[in-house]
């Protein structure tokens, strides 16, 4: 026999080395998995082995800017079980489930179903109290029950209810942040939870040997917001009551920021929820609330477009005439026009559209520039717009950055422009129309008007803290660019402080702080449905504050255009705000006569009635006597007003010669549309002193008339302008897409 | 060789102390490798050319018994593969001593072609290959198919068949995966093939073996966790940690040190073998060891790389280590007749001075 052939060997040589490579192939990725990998192996199977309970970690605070809590979390606990210790320690598993099921107020089927389960560990409730936590205690000791735990869990309280809602957000079942700061500032806020671990096998029987070992868990940052809790009470209060008495229909919204960087101070959007339940069934037509479970998907998807819609940085809106302070600023920057510069409302006629001023039929005629703005007339700025030109006007509106998203902490919309504007579109975006932004970028560029030229990126979020309070990191103002120069500025705020001392934006009017704003009523795509809007800051030669409200389909008695309606929630915003903030009044010649007729009550209960008439005398102030057979020696035994109150001149003061008991009585009379002077002489003619709110005519009155008030009380009236003066409103200009 | 059966025997102990009479498969584990080592001592002692005789009825015997278990063997459930029956109380599989009847069978043939090729001795050499293959995967033991295949692919190999078939098989093959894919695959054989090229995609059914088994061959590092201290093994992390998987036992509690004497140790045996098959005094042989040969190393690396997730997963014992009776016995069946064929070599002596 040959033996084996030359072929067969070489071709042995050939296997032998294929065997070879294999094993070094094979060998290669021992190397990899062992020696390369291992330590990450080690780690998942070290963490394969370990079954842990969680310690949920304490989230961080949402403080306010002065450091009142708007959301914190408090300690609370949960029951988890391990289902199969505990069927093993139990010899009634339906009884145990039933008693379990009664303690923590659940149903017995699925706690039933949890404890049959086959899982390592059963969540059987979360979030209860205390005590109730203790009963579990007690019952699992009581009936010697294994695989029963009962650990700190944590709950997110939220004291203020519906305040600031759709800025601080809710957390979910696991405390992850679902909505506003709680979701955007997660990551800082949820902290690491800890563990309890206890070695397991693969079957989920806790090992004998291990011990359990406890891991703290670590809190969250506290995150302290730009929002001035007290701010936002007096906005949120300010558009609630806007809105009940406008009968506004889709609800609104109200910002308030710091111009000079861009912090947000309050920021309200209509309707809102309790953020201690923000599942409940939203306020809104067509929902019933006895089939509300707030779970489904569809429910969840009504409350994101309802409720928890943020409009002041999600929704875009038309922003009609309050836009004409964006041209103006434009038109001075570029030197198009000065404040002094004459120009008419004639009708302006472009392509197959002709532009009216609002007024038709009886035109403001010839005028200066300031003088249109202070009118909000309509043809004044489709003239300078053409001058500024389609390139340059839009490079302006980027540069106010209507075209970008502001880079506020919440999810914004985007605004929406022509791509190419025609001339006709840029006509009417002279005026607002045609073209939506958001709220937030209305704001934004309002603030860069007031602060100087410079655009500012919104903020919600001023530092983030840790629970000793140390900072953690600061968020500072950011310039993003500048828009028009100093001079611009201060011109504009002077010619938009005209617009509320003698345009149309009265309304908003406050003695000693410069109010300086523009009024906006813009119509929908939907017929009949307005909204009603004013921007405005304050003072208007440095301003503080910065204010935007947005009133969505009001239907109310006074209308719907932004110059009756926003305006005196602009104005109630305002001063409150600025005399919360400390800002001195500075009052003007004619105010400062005014302001002379307001005095304050002395104190005279106790004098001699001719002390107190020749007090009374002195302070301007008249008086009427209730009593009989007095004499100038006769004492004051009680007066109204009470001692301090601020009147104006020449009010009453009634004084008591005797103890009345009950105070003498009187009627109220009726005073709408009554002007200041006419209201307050009816009301002093029946012994009463009048609160003046506002200007223009009356408009509301504490009590009905009719009721009867205590003689010499001070009523609170408020006055509105309702006149043609304030009435602006955008004019359809039909066939414009 | 028996050092490494020792060591499979420890890895095994140790790989079964969790499982519910884990000292029952260890005790038959070492019952069937006394009788393997003592029937491989035997076959030593006959000279393999008695094999040519033999052979043939070996073969029929087996491909009968491939048959029987075809209709009346039992099998785990889980896979589907029927291929078990019962001799004298003990469950036995016939398939793994037909691989060893088979590579008889095919050295025989692959003899007389060389002798003097007819078409006949072709056409019965495919035929003879092709009825236990189609057997083996009638009962749906898709990887002792494998085995088969590739075996036979060694010894044609070795036979000096001209690359060109090879590559024209390859090409075939590859074509052929779309349809084979389509047609021919049953599901549980498309999800190995899935959860192989993309064992993160389904973690906790298919890919969870090969997930499990790479994090605990990795977690053993270089030194391991020393024998019977593998957490994982011990608690069960890894399945059929005792047959199939387990060489995820020596990686965990011998680490990269254990995995790589292991590796070692097969690279011996393989070497010696093709040693064997070279100095062989004819070439019966040398086809005979080579295809012995070619059955062990396909075991080897294929079981290797699927526990460390580098091939698709497949039910292939390691040879020696694995528990199984019929495997180590046949195994120990296929050391004895590459022994006896090394024994009756020619001297190296002669070899050189030619």
């Amino acid at each position: 026999m040959a033996g084996t052939g030359l072929l067969i060997k070489k071709r042995m040589v050939f296997l032998l080395l294929v065997f070879s490579l294999s094993i070094i192939f094979l060998l290669g990725r021992f190397v990899w998995l062992q020696l390369v990998k291992g330590n990450e192996y080690r780690q998942l199977a070290f963490e394969q082995q370990r079954r842990e309970r969680e310690i949920s970690p304490k989230r961080g605070i949402i403080y306010d800017r002065n450091g009142k809590e708007l959301a914190y979390s408090a300690s609370v606990e949960r029951v988890t079980i391990n289902p199969r210790e505990f069927r093993e320690s139990c010899d009634d598993v339906e009884k145990a489930a039933e008693e379990l099921a009664a303690i923590l107020e659940l149903d017995r089927e699925s706690v039933l179903k949890k404890i049959n389960s086959n899982l390592g560990w059963q969540s059987i409730k979360r979030k209860i109290d205390k005590d109730v936590g203790n009963q579990v205690r007690q019952w699992a000791q009581e009936r010697e029950l294994a695989g029963v735990y009962v650990d700190e869990d944590s709950k997110r309280f939220y004291p203020y209810g519906n305040l600031a809602c759709h800025v601080i957000g809710f957390t979910g079942t696991d405390n992850e942040g679902l909505e506003g700061i709680e979701a955007v500032m997660d990551k800082y806020l949820k902290g690491y939870p800890g563990k309890i671990l206890s070695g397991m096998d693969a079957s989920n029987r806790q090992l004998p040997f291990e011990q359990e070992l406890r891991i703290d868990a670590q809190d969250g940052l506290n995150v302290v917001l730009t929002i001035d809790e007290a701010i936002q009470h007096f906005a949120t209060r300010a558009l609630e009551k806007a809105i009940a008495d406008n009968k506004v229909l889709n609800g609104g919204a109200a910002i308030v920021m710091d111009p000079r960087n861009a912090e947000i101070l309050a920021m309200v959007s209509k309707p809102d929820y309790d953020l201690n339940n923000p599942w409940a069934a939203p306020d809104i037509p067509g929902i019933d609330e006895s089939t509300w479970k707030g779970t489904t998907e569809e429910e969840v998807d009504i409350l994101r477009r309802s409720v928890w819609r943020n409009k002041v940085v999600a929704d875009t809106y038309e922003p009609g005439s309050a836009f004409k302070a964006i041209t103006a600023a434009i038109a001075l920057e570029e030197g198009v026009v000065t404040p002094e510069t004459p120009t008419n409302d004639a009708p302006v006629k472009i392509g197959k559209h002709t532009i009216n001023c609002w007024r038709v039929g009886r035109l403001h005629g010839s005028m200066t520039f300031k003088e249109g703005v202070y009118n909000s007339c309509n043809p004044v700025f489709v003239k300078v717009a053409m001058d500024i030109g389609i390139e340059k006007f839009y490079k302006y509106v980027k540069a106010f950055g209507f075209y970008d998203k502001t880079g506020i902490e919440l999810g914004e919309g985007r605004s929406i422009f022509h791509k190419e504007p025609r001339e006709i579109d840029l006509a009417v975006a002279s005026f607002g129309q045609r073209f939506q932004v958001t709220p937030i970028q209305m704001i934004t560029a309002y603030a860069a008007i007031a602060n100087g030229g410079k655009l500012l990126k919104p903020r919600l979020v001023k530092e983030i803290t840790d629970s000793s309070g140390n900072v953690v990191q600061k968020f500072e103002p950011e310039v993003i660019r500048n828009v028009i120069s100093r001079e611009t500025s201060d011109t504009l705020k002077e010619i938009l402080e005209g617009v509320v001392s003698k345009g149309t934006g009265k309304n908003a009017y406050i003695e000693g702080y410069r109010v300086a704003g523009k009024t906006a009523t813009s119509e929908t795509t939907e017929k009949g449905r307005y909204i009603a809007s004013f921007a405005a800051f304050a003072p208007a030669d440095n301003p503080v504050v910065c204010v935007l409200v947005i009133l969505d389909n009001p239907t109310g008695p006074y209308g719907y255009y932004g110059g009756v309606i926003a305006g005196p929630v602009v104005r109630e915003i305002l001063e409150q705000t600025l005399d919360y903030l400390g800002v001195e009044r500075r009052y003007t010649k004619e105010e400062e006569e005014k302001m002379r007729q307001q005095v304050f009550v002395p104190e005279l209960e106790g004098l001699t009635l001719a002390e107190a008439k020749k007090l009374l005398e002195k302070n301007n102030l008249r008086y009427k006597i209730e009593g009989e057979g007095y004499t100038d020696e006769t004492k004051v035994v009680q007066q109204t007003p009470t001692a301090g109150a601020g009147v104006l001149g020449k009010s009453v003061v009634i004084l008591y010669t005797y103890d009345p008991g009950e105070q003498v009585k009187v009627r109220m009379p009726d005073l709408l549309h009554k002007t200041v002077e006419e209201a307050a002489e009816a009301l002093n003619r029946v012994g009463l002193n009048i609160r003046i709110i506002g200007s223009g005519e009356a408009v509301r009155q504490q009590y009905l008339p009719g009721t009867e008030v205590r003689k010499g009380e001070i009523v609170e009236v408020e006055f509105r302008h309702l006149d043609s003066s304030v009435l602006e409103k955008s004019v359809e200009i039909p066939g414009i897409q | 060789m028996l050092a490494f059966s020792l060591l499979g025997l420890m890895v095994l102990n140790s790989a079964t102390r969790s499982i519910d009479g884990g000292t029952g498969i260890t005790l038959k584990q070492v019952l069937s490798l006394i009788i393997g080592v003592v029937l491989a001592l035997v076959l030593s002692l006959i000279d393999y050319k008695d094999l040519r005789i033999v052979g043939p009825f070996l073969y029929l015997g087996t491909t009968a018994l491939l048959v029987y278990v075809l209709f009346k063997g039992f099998g785990e459930e889980t896979t589907g593969a029927k291929s078990w029956m019962m001799i004298a109380g003990f469950s036995f599989q016939p398939s793994e001593v037909a691989k060893i009847t088979f590579v008889i069978m095919a050295a025989l043939f692959l003899d007389r072609l060389k002798e003097k090729s007819g078409r006949l001795n072709m056409l019965k050499l495919i035929v003879y290959s092709a009825i236990p293959i189609a057997l083996v995967m009638a009962q749906n033991d898709t990887g002792t198919a494998m085995v088969f295949i590739f075996t036979f692919a060694v010894m044609v190999f070795i036979y000096g068949l001209p690359y060109k078939y090879f590559l024209a098989a390859g090409a075939a093959f590859v074509l052929s995966t779309p349809f084979l894919w389509k047609f021919a695959l049953r599901p549980h054989q498309k999800k190995r093939i899935l959860t192989y090229l993309f064992p993160e995609s389904d973690p906790t059914d298919a890919g969870y073996q090969i997930l499990h088994s790479k994090r605990t061959i990795g977690s053993g590092r270089l030194f391991g966790k020393g024998l019977y201290k593998g957490i994982q093994t011990q608690q069960g992390f890894v399945p059929v940690k005792e047959s199939d998987f387990i060489f995820t036992v020596i990686g965990e509690e011998l680490g990269f040190i254990g995995a790589v004497g292991v590796l070692l140790f097969i690279f011996f045996i393989l070497l010696r073998c093709i040693h064997v098959a070279r100095n062989s005094r004819d070439q019966f042989g040398s086809f005979l060891v080579t295809g012995l040969t070619g059955m062990l190393a396909f075991h080897f690396i294929e079981n290797i790389g699927m526990t460390i997730g580098l091939l698709p997963i497949a039910g292939i014992p390691l040879p020696f280590v694995s528990a199984g009776g019929s495997a180590m016995i046949s195994n120990y069946i296929a050391i004895g007749i590459v022994l006896s064929v090394s024994m009756r070599r020619k001297k190296t002596i002669f070899d050189s001075s030619q």
